[in-house]
């Protein structure tokens, strides 16, 4: 097959006056990356409880699929244990559910959320095999539809919560909320202005024009999910001189022969290669940020920035959970930005001992290169999805 | 026209010199026009121990200074001038 990667990510905004989202998204891949899980689960009201309503469906619905019980299954398995409002005789978490098998075999299962929309490039698609069942019998109320299909590369699966589809409900410019037709043509006109953009980028489009709806007040809360069948896309980011200096030339070659941005941290290092490819080094002095040291530039690298300090705060920035993306003006937010936008990420570490840092003057914190990377590797895998391979050189 | 050269890189940085960087962009005005301010990635200094002399270092026409401030760079910057 050819090769495929999954880009999956989640876009959240938070009923205007909570703190927490009463929508739950999650996901998962398998080590591989050929097989991978995401959910996208919405809880009765809002705030806390319907946090941890959502939380409780889509953390059960992630490990049952995880642990090979098909989405169907598993849906039964929540109706089964989850309690119902006495109320409103509505179940307490409404949830969607997609499996990607051998990144081809596609199923989807959900119930009561907004119809996902599948698209085929930029036109929907629509040639899938769907079944609909009640749901609950018990409460004798809600369908549950399951949709199977063979994925193919520029294929998106998109879930939304109801915040979107009712986005701007009551205005006068959308009595009746932003609808799913609707939806569907602004992301069919996304993808037509943009074939390959991110589903980061693409989530993050949704959520924000469903606000803008709702007047930049959020009625509820509102989450978008995309899930997107595509080429993977490399990435290199080099740090520290190879260990034996014999081996700059080698090092120089491997990084100037990878296919694909290559991101440069240490002066060290930059100036190994620029000696190595023949091009000139230069500190940007003007724009600086006034908290990391100064980005370089250098022909044949797309970033070029110090190195400790600036994975430093990479690895920081990754770790924190709160919106990562806001000014990508100082070198690690840079950095940052260009990490989650890659698929397979090469982070080749030098090992050679700085002996700059051996000064007993100088923090100690700055002997710990290795350690910043692995954190950094560990963060961009288990929280971005990230194929990683870490190498030491 | 006097080269300034101001290291950018880890040791230094942390040693306090980012704040030389603003040399960069602000000069007295009697230096104003008569210096030219690059970066480096590093000098190359901080590896080497140079007996007592410490990071931050810059350069000023090709010469070393160490432990610099913004003072005492400002300062060797008008000697280099009036030695010229
Ligand atoms: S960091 Fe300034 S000389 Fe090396």
């Amino acid at each position: 097959m050819d090769s495929r990667f999954l880009d999956i990510a989640c876009s959240q905004i938070a009923k205007h006056g909570q703190r927490v989202y009463g929508d739950s998204f999650l996901s998962r891949k398998s080590p591989g990356g050929q097989h991978a899980v995401a959910v996208l689960s919405d809880g009765l009201g809002s705030g806390i409880k319907a946090n941890v309503l959502s939380t409780l469906t889509s953390v059960m619905a992630l490990k049952s699929v995880t642990e090979a019980v098909s989405p169907e299954h598993t849906a039964q398995l929540i109706f089964r244990s989850l309690p119902v409002c006495s109320e409103r005789k509505i179940n307490y978490a409404t949830f969607s559910i997609v499996e990607l098998k051998g990144m081809e075999k596609v199923q989807l299962v959900e119930y009561e959320n907004p119809q996902a929309l599948i698209f085929r490039g930029s036109s929907l698609f629509t040639n899938t095999r769907l079944e609909t069942i009640p749901a609950r019998k018990d409460i004798g109320r809600g369908v549950m539809t399951t949709t199977c299909f063979d994925a193919q590369v520029g294929d998106r699966i998109i879930m939304l919560s109801d915040g979107v589809t009712q986005a701007g409900l009551g205005t006068k410019s959308f009595p009746l909320g932003w609808t799913l037709k609707a939806v569907r043509q602004f992301i069919a006109g996304m993808l037509t202005d943009d074939p390959d953009i991110s589903s980061r980028e693409l989530a993050e489009k949704v959520t924000r024009e469903g606000l803008k709806h709702d007047v930049y007040t959020a009625k509820d809360d509102i989450s978008c999910s995309v899930t997107y069948i595509r080429h993977p896309r490399h990435l290199i980011l080099v740090t520290g001189p190879p260990f034996h200096p014999e081996q700059d030339e080698l090092f120089a070659m491997q990084v100037k022969n990878f296919d694909g941005p290559k991101i440069v941290c240490g002066g060290t290092t930059a100036m190994i290669l620029s000696r190595q490819w023949a091009v000139p080094l230069k500190v940007v002095l003007s724009r600086r940020c006034s908290t990391l040291p100064p980005e370089s530039k250098m022909e044949g690298a797309t970033l070029v920035t110090e190195g400790i300090l600036t994975l430093a705060r990479v690895s920081e920035i990754l770790c924190s959970k709160d919106s990562l993306w806001k000014q990508e003006s100082d070198p690690a937010q840079k950095i940052v930005a260009r990490l989650l936008d890659a698929d397979r990420i090469t982070l080749l570490v030098g090992t050679k001992i700085n002996e700059a840092h051996q000064d007993p003057n100088l923090p100690q914190e700055l002997d710990i290169r290795r350690n910043v990377m692995k954190r950094i590797a560990r963060e961009l895998k288990d929280s971005h999805l990230k194929d990683v391979e870490l190498t030491y050189m | 026209m006097i080269h300034l050269e101001i290291c950018s890189g880890t040791a230094c940085y942390v040693m306090g010199g980012g704040a030389l960087l603003l040399l960069a962009e602000e000069l007295p005005a009697d230096l104003a026009g008569q210096v030219l301010v690059t970066g480096s990635p590093c000098l190359e200094l901080c590896r080497n121990p140079l007996g007592d002399r410490k990071a931050p270092f810059v350069k000023i026409n090709g010469r070393i200074h160490s432990s610099a401030t913004v003072e005492s760079v400002i300062e060797a910057l008008r000697e280099a001038r009036d030695e010229d």
